[in-house]
């Protein structure tokens, strides 16, 4: 349909009193075809400009990716406030920004003294990190209670290990 | 806010009125997407889901009738938040079915199942345990015997009595066929007795079961066929309690007794690692589907999307919520991630947050559910709707229904019009220009206004239910103020 519309245009046709096709505007006398009325329908990260085309970079941030802002014309992610929701797995959120939360979760181990102190190699192939005290673990992990080898009951950050491989 | 397709502004001359410059606009609206929603429903497949599976089956027909209600082509289709194993992940629900005997006693008897994403399920072909004359084919997933051995013929009939496990088998099977609803299943008495199938349950991996009625009597080497419908052909036993699932997909206005097959698609089972990864698992479903030769199709490009996520656990996918809401609206290109109505996320979950210094958000007596903030805050970032899973599911799949069915009523202008050049017009389409009606204001539509970020006005119709059918084009022409320029109009709409 829009092709159709726009097959209607007439660029370098004067403007007359009857004024321009559909899909078209009267700019300086004569009919000019435009791509974008309003930025709704532009690319994320693209605005509609003044002459009718999609221009890169943002005005507000309703032209970003929600969760994000516009920034001196750049989509910015907004600053983190919640690990599990506002982080990618294994990260924690600090001070705003979401950093890895690196060795020892999800590290291959065959035996507990691999994981760290009061850790456990879960099923053998995984540290699982203590998480009793806090029962706070990074994003996509959950604290989990398992009775382990040593049939003590841990509370440890448990994840899909398995499939960050 | 929900705005609708500007497909683009024309521009008439320039002319000085009122002492300042005007223009002439025609915003021209298409509503020729189809009034459509495919609607993904995320069930979670753990074990304490099972009653909750159950008590949606029952909720079809209140969904779809909501769905109907508002005149929308629809298509529901289920997954899992399984990403851990096959055949869960990245998979549309509907592949697997299985036949299981079991004994009045409740001994499992025999069993065999299906899955067309390993071996093709064919209509009309019938798949042969123990082929009786040659004794040749096998279905690629059954109990580990072997019910082809032996002679039944030989030795006296001790019977009649119950059969042990081995000693009533599935033999042949045609889950599909041209008839809906008209596979068949053929039970063989192998042993050398005959056999009293008195109570002998004959059932699926969903929720249907039928039952052998007393006095029910299998002679040594003798089969038994059922079928569901009379009109099916022949059979010893018609029952239409069993549904064999037919491999769909999705079901939709023309599926043949869509709330069976829905009621297949729903029971998901209980086979879940117990990691969800629902928002994962239903994104990978939907943009890279591991079948995709049968998954893929579920789209439309020009059906709105719906994903609705069931569970009483929380989301442990890897990435950010806001990752996976951008990521369901860029299914649907830039209106999808510029329009909030064109993909629409809601969660029946545990959605409040325990009070009691323990992680359960609520209980019912199907059970309870973890609070899932994740689950949660997909509603909210996404201005979707969430429900507690404790809830009624009756009335939570009458609101998913509604919610998902919701008509396009409101429309941004791309300039400030002068209101006394408004003319306000329907069309069949932009191709034949024919007029279908003219709305008329305070009784069709209202408008209203919205402070942009920068302090200026955008100017906003909003219509009536039924104004713009399904196909039409609305086209608005007025002359445009300056951008500068103010309206005393409302600032909420107001349902004409």
């Amino acid at each position: 349909m829009i092709a159709l519309f726009l097959a209607w245009a007439c660029g370098g046709k004067t403007c007359g009193s009857e004024g321009c096709p559909l899909g078209t505007s009267c700019e300086d006398g004569e009919c000019v075809s435009r791509s974008c009325a309003t930025s709704t329908q532009c690319p994320l990260g693209y605005h509609c400009g003044g002459d009718g085309t999609c221009v890169a970079g943002c005005q507000q941030a309703d032209d970003c990716a929600l969760g994000s802002r516009c920034v001196a014309s750049e989509c910015r992610e907004a600053e983190c406030e919640v690990t599990a929701l506002d982080c990618r797995w294994r990260e924690w959120c600090e001070g705003g920004t979401c950093r890895d939360a690196g060795a020892p979760f999800c590290e291959p181990c065959t035996a507990d003294a691999q994981c760290g102190e009061g850790n456990v190699c879960w099923a053998g192939e995984w540290c699982g990190v203590d998480c009793e005290a806090t029962g706070s673990c990074p994003a996509g992990f959950a604290c989990t209670e398992l009775t382990h080898t040593d049939e003590q009951v841990h509370h440890v950050c448990l994840a899909a290990c398995w499939l960050s491989q | 806010m929900r705005i609708g397709t500007l497909v683009f502004v024309a521009m008439g001359c320039r002319g000085p009125e009122y002492g300042v410059t005007r223009q002439t606009r025609v915003d021209v609206f298409e509503q020729d997407r189809l009034a459509a929603i495919d609607l993904l429903l995320v069930i979670d497949n753990s074990q304490s889901m099972r009653d909750e599976q159950e008590n949606l089956a029952d909720t079809f027909d209140t969904l779809i009738s909501s769905l109907e209600a508002g005149n929308t082509e629809w298509r529901v289709a289920v997954t899992t938040p399984e990403t851990s194993f096959e055949p869960w992940r990245a998979s549309l629900e509907g592949a697997m079915d299985e036949v299981v005997v079991e004994g009045a006693d409740g001994a499992r008897l025999d069993a065999v199942a299906w899955d067309d994403r390993t071996w093709a399920v064919d209509v009309d072909v019938a798949f042969a345990r123990c082929d009786l004359d040659t004794w040749s084919v096998e279905p690629a997933s059954r109990d580990d015997r072997n019910p082809c051995a032996g002679d039944p013929a030989a030795g006296a009939d001790a019977g009649p009595r119950a059969p042990g496990p081995g000693e009533l088998l599935v033999n042949e099977f045609v889950p599909r066929t041209t008839d809906p609803g008209c596979g068949w299943v053929e039970l063989w008495n192998p042993t050398a007795d005959t056999l009293d199938l008195t109570g002998v349950l004959l059932r699926d991996d969903g929720r249907d079961a039928i039952v052998l009625a007393s006095g029910t009597t299998l002679a040594p080497g003798d089969t038994l066929v059922w079928t569901a419908f009379a009109d099916c052909g022949a059979a010893d036993l018609v029952d239409p309690g069993l549904h064999l699932a037919t491999g769909a997909r999705w079901v939709g206005p023309d599926t043949d007794d869509a709330a069976r097959e829905f009621s297949e698609l729903v029971t998901v089972g209980q086979g879940s690692f117990g990691l969800e990864m629902g928002f994962e698992n239903a994104l990978a479903t939907l943009a890279a589907p591991a079948h995709p030769e049968t998954d893929a199709a579920f789209l439309r490009e020009d059906a709105d999307l719906a994903v609705v996520f069931f569970s009483d656990e929380d989301d442990l996918s890897p990435d950010s919520v806001f990752d996976y809401v951008n990521g369901f609206r860029a299914l649907k290109g830039t209106a999808g991630q510029r329009e909030d109505g064109r993909v629409r996320l809601a969660v029946v979950a545990g959605i409040d947050a325990p009070t009691d210094g323990t992680t359960t958000s609520c209980s019912s007596p199907l059970g309870e559910a973890v609070y899932a903030p994740r689950y949660a805050a997909l509603a909210e970032r996404s201005g979707g709707e969430a429900w507690s899973i404790c809830g009624d599911l009756g009335g939570i799949a009458e609101s998913v229904g509604l919610t998902v069915s919701e008509q396009r009523h409101e429309f941004q202008l791309s300039g400030i019009p002068a209101l006394d050049t408004l003319d306000v017009g329907v069309f069949a389409s932009v191709e034949s220009e024919e007029r279908l009606s003219t709305p008329v204001e305070g009784t069709d539509w209202v408008m209203y206004v919205q402070e942009d970020d920068d302090g200026s006005q955008e100017v906003w119709m909003r219509f009536a239910d039924d104004v713009l059918p399904p196909g039409s084009v609305l086209i608005v022409s007025y002359e445009s103020l300056p951008d500068t320029a103010t309206l005393d109009l409302p600032t909420t709409a107001v349902t004409p």
